[in-house]
């Protein structure tokens, strides 16, 4: 074993914390009142995926995920329609580059981006130049 | 009805997308350049104000719309 595992051994766990920066109480009912009144709200966000997902839970920007067997109990074109949801509510900017493709100038990536967008609430690890590119492509 | 584009934002991060968005605002807390480059300043630092600017919005839209 390496040097110094003795010493790991007399360690005693104290404690443990955790920081947590919550969103503002009012967010969420705000967040719902726009759906009500047609507009969509997206984040783009410069946090990791997984940060970004639990705070677009938290204010109902998105739905939890179903269990395993609400879903097996949609049918194959509701299931479809889910998985195809759940792929694209949550994405990370990289993947989202990679899935449009290219210019939105051209009607293959212009599609994509349009079929995505119907899905997409969040986009995580994303640059500036993600803000301006969704703003314009929308 | 076309579709128009709001962002909020208030880091440097955000000055490029609020400036070019159909209808910029910044948070009040927001850094100096966000604030120049915005259409409106939300001095409450709260998401709920951008609810509420749509709201009066429209509302003046349809106001002036029917005195026309």
């Amino acid at each position: 074993m390496a040097g110094g595992a003795q010493e790991w051994l007399d360690i005693v766990l104290v404690g443990a914390f955790g920081l947590q920066d919550r969103a503002r109480p009012q967010v969420a009912s705000a967040i719902k009142h726009c759906g009500t009144a047609g507009m969509t709200v997206r984040m783009i966000s410069g946090d990791s995926k997984k940060t970004a997902e639990a705070v677009a839970l938290e204010v109902g920007l998105i739905d939890e995920p179903l269990t395993q067997e609400a879903e097996n109990a949609l049918s194959p074109v509701e299931q479809r329609e889910y998985q195809e949801k759940r792929r694209y509510s949550v994405m990370e900017a990289a993947d989202f580059d990679a899935e449009v493709g290219g210019d939105l100038e051209k009607p293959g990536p212009a599609a994509k981006f349009a079929m995505i967008m119907k899905h997409l609430r969040v986009l995580a690890r994303a640059q500036p130049a993600h803000k301006l590119r969704i703003l314009k492509g929308l | 009805m076309a579709r128009k584009v709001a962002v909020t934002g208030g880091s440097i991060a955000d000055v490029d997308a609020i400036h070019h968005a159909d209808v910029g605002l910044a948070m009040g807390s927001g850094c100096s350049a966000a604030k120049n480059v915005s259409d409106m300043i939300l001095t409450a630092d709260d998401f709920e104000a951008t609810l509420r600017a749509v709201m009066w919005g429209r509302n003046i839209y349809h106001n002036v719309s029917r005195f026309l």
